[in-house]
């Protein structure tokens, strides 16, 4: 019973083996963290945490952004209506907001569907998607 | 320009090959598909909504060599004020869906319009992946009926006319 628990429980990890290999392919900095890995991402010069966790079936991959209450309240609904155009116009760009109000970039594979080229694509959407908030999306914080 | 011409018979190879796999993987899951342009690249599927009995129209397009798209209508812009819905509530509870659940990524098009859609590079395309993303797509749906229009009042029919002028206009 023991070796079945242990076999069920190397298969069920398997996934996330393939997430961490993938990211040294990738050549990105990263750190195993309890409930996942982190990426160091670096982008115009900063630096952004990029989280990715094994959330059974999916990989999720998110980054926050900030939160809806960085923006004048006058300007809340122009920067949410901003995220969903920026998730119509650009491909595999996706905003999502949690119960706080924090603001994420976030993409999900389904663990079936995990191989280094929907990684790679899906990954990569998200450092665009900081590009895309700051270009797009910041400049409503000076009320503009 | 021998060249030009080279790159521009590949891209329109890879593009019709991805569309070729689309109608393949679409057969394979049995899916209702109403029209096919092969000119346009475009697959139109009707899809039933578990638990509803209408259907919905989910277009399916190969837009470039890179990327393939697939989306279907949720709320038209005149549907948005005909209901009455308040602006920030809706928005607010599609991009709080967008994070809570998996792989559903609500959008607004240009003229206001709400949107499910989801994107696959080309590279990227296999039958597992098109799977997964393609039923993200009435799951969305049932879950924007079931968590977020009961928020917003009641439902109201959107009309077929719209959708049509939309998907014509989808990435052109």
């Amino acid at each position: 019973m023991r070796e079945v628990i242990r076999m069920i429980e190397i298969v069920e990890a398997y996934p996330f083996v393939k997430v961490l290999k993938y990211l040294t392919l990738l050549q990105k900095k990263f750190e195993k963290t309890q409930g996942g890995v982190v990426v160091i991402e670096e982008i115009d010069g900063e630096e952004y945490k990029v989280v990715i966790k094994y959330l059974k079936p999916w990989i999720r991959i998110y980054l926050p952004l900030g939160n809806l209450k960085d923006f004048p309240e006058e300007k809340r609904n122009e920067v949410m209506e901003k995220l969903l155009q920026l998730t119509f116009e650009y491909a595999e760009v996706s905003f999502g907001i949690d119960e706080d109000g924090n603001i994420f970039a976030v993409e999900d594979i389904y663990q079936e569907a995990l191989t280094m080229d929907v990684f790679e694509e899906e990954y990569g959407a998200v450092p665009f998607a900081v590009e895309l908030f700051k270009k797009e999306v910041m400049p409503l914080k000076e009320g503009k | 320009m021998e060249e030009e011409k080279i790159v521009r018979a590949v891209k329109e190879e890879v593009m019709n090959e991805a569309f070729e796999k689309v109608l393949k993987y679409l057969n394979w899951m049995k899916r209702e598909i109403i029209d096919v342009s092969k000119d346009d690249r475009v697959i139109l599927v009707l899809e039933k909504i578990r638990g509803y009995e209408d259907k919905v129209k989910v277009l399916i397009k190969v837009f470039n060599e890179n990327w393939l798209g697939m989306m279907a209508m949720l709320l038209s812009r005149e549907d948005i004020r005909r209901l009455g819905v308040e602006e920030r509530i809706l928005l607010q509870q599609l991009l709080k869906l967008s994070f809570n659940a998996a792989e559903f990524n609500f959008a607004l098009d240009p003229e206001g319009n709400v949107l499910i859609k989801e994107d696959i590079h080309l590279a990227a395309l296999s039958f597992d992946v098109f799977e997964e993303e393609y039923f993200a797509i009435p799951s969305a749906i049932k879950a924007f009926r079931e968590k977020v229009l009961p928020i917003l009042k009641e439902q109201k029919e959107i009309s077929e006319n719209k959708l049509r002028e939309i998907i014509d206009d989808l990435y052109t």
